[in-house]
């Protein structure tokens, strides 16, 4: 059993800032070894940088919409959308073959992975009640074990960003990163406590939305190639 | 007839160069518009919605200017600024505005940084603080 106590330091907005430098980090090494101008890369990063950020408050803005609740906070589909919308203008106006859009999604799991590693320790997105191996006790939340679904999200998503990451060649790997992300969140978001009672939550019916679009990309490549050939 | 022909190799060249300028100037001129464009989506609509948000007391109109205005109006503003940057990299004014747009957030998140920083010293020197 693990057993977490309150932490006097804001590790949430630390390790998310972490999380926000390291899939820069990994947007400006794929794009240098992929010979884009280094002007540019630093132009598409800053870009990044604000669309994340804002998205994520965007995003949890809609979702939340309350006129009388005056709060902001991130939304981590929220980020993710924002990254993809960058990635899309930038290609408009650097045209480069998709390498833009390519090293955006490649980098999502490896930011989401890290970003849950926020929620675990500051004890938010909790999961269900659970008794097992590796439950985790917040002495200042429920103060009951709970299913650690923070830290199986984060270990599931730096497995898929190891996997992707080694198969960038693949023609089809920006819609498979996409489906296999939307596919382990929509099944992980079940074990959530906020879920336990819900049928299909929010971020589940973003999930499907994101597999459905990872299924249009497959079958537009595939019939481009069709066509082409 | 050679010097003729020399006459109008200049005359061409020196059309050549003035159709240059005037292209140049005229891309400048259209890069220094979107600039302002750029200026006014990033700077000038959020100080104004902020100034709002001073003077008149929350209500529904201010809480939908500051959660989806705001952040709206400095996306696009940074998108039409970044799309100025690649597509003139030699106007001078966009490079301005983004060199203050990067000041101006760094100055910022230090400013945040300190407030944010002071707030938990202040809370953690609070003893039996309720909640």
């Amino acid at each position: 059993m693990i057993i977490i106590n309150k932490i006097n330091f804001p590790i949430y907005g630390t390790i998310i800032i972490v999380s926000i430098i390291m899939g820069l980090l990994f947007n400006y090494l794929f794009l240098k070894k992929n010979n884009i101008k280094e002007k540019n890369i630093l132009l598409y990063l800053f870009l990044l940088f604000i669309y994340s950020f804002l998205g994520g408050i965007l995003f949890n803005s809609i979702i939340n919409f309350s006129f009388e609740n005056y709060t902001i906070g991130l939304s981590s589909y929220g980020g993710a959308i924002g990254i993809c919308i960058c990635s899309i203008i930038f290609e408009k106006i650097d045209n480069s073959n998709g390498i833009y859009i390519k090293s955006a999604i490649l980098s999502l799991p490896l930011i989401y992975a890290i970003a849950k590693l926020a929620c675990f320790f500051s004890g938010c997105c909790f999961g269900v009640p659970y008794k097992g191996l590796f439950s985790v006790v917040y002495t200042e939340g429920l103060n009951i074990p709970l299913f650690p679904v923070q830290l199986i999200e984060t270990i599931a998503f730096l497995c898929l960003f190891f996997i992707c990451y080694y198969n960038n060649k693949n023609e089809n790997i920006i819609s498979i990163t996409i489906l296999l992300s939307a596919i382990f969140k929509f099944i992980l978001d079940y074990f959530r406590y906020s879920n336990i009672n819900v049928f299909l939550s929010i971020n589940q019916i973003v999930s499907i939305f994101f597999i459905m679009i990872s299924i249009y990309l497959f079958f537009k490549k595939r019939y481009n190639r069709n066509v082409c050939n | 007839m050679m010097e003729k022909n020399e006459e109008d190799i200049e005359k061409k060249e020196e059309k050549n160069t003035i159709n240059n300028n005037q292209e140049n100037e005229s891309e400048n001129m259209r890069a220094d518009k979107l600039t302002n464009i750029a200026n006014t989506l990033v700077f000038t609509i959020p100080i104004f919605i902020w100034f709002i948000n001073l003077i008149c007391p929350i209500n529904e109109l201010i809480v939908i200017l500051i959660k989806y205005i705001t952040p709206l109006s400095i996306l696009s503003g940074l998108t039409l600024l970044v799309y100025i940057r690649i597509k003139y990299p030699y106007n001078v004014k966009s490079k301005k505005l983004l060199k203050t747009c990067i000041i101006t957030a760094i100055v910022i998140t230090a400013l945040y940084c300190i407030l944010l920083a002071t707030c938990i010293k202040m809370l953690s020197n609070c003893e039996g603080m309720p909640g």
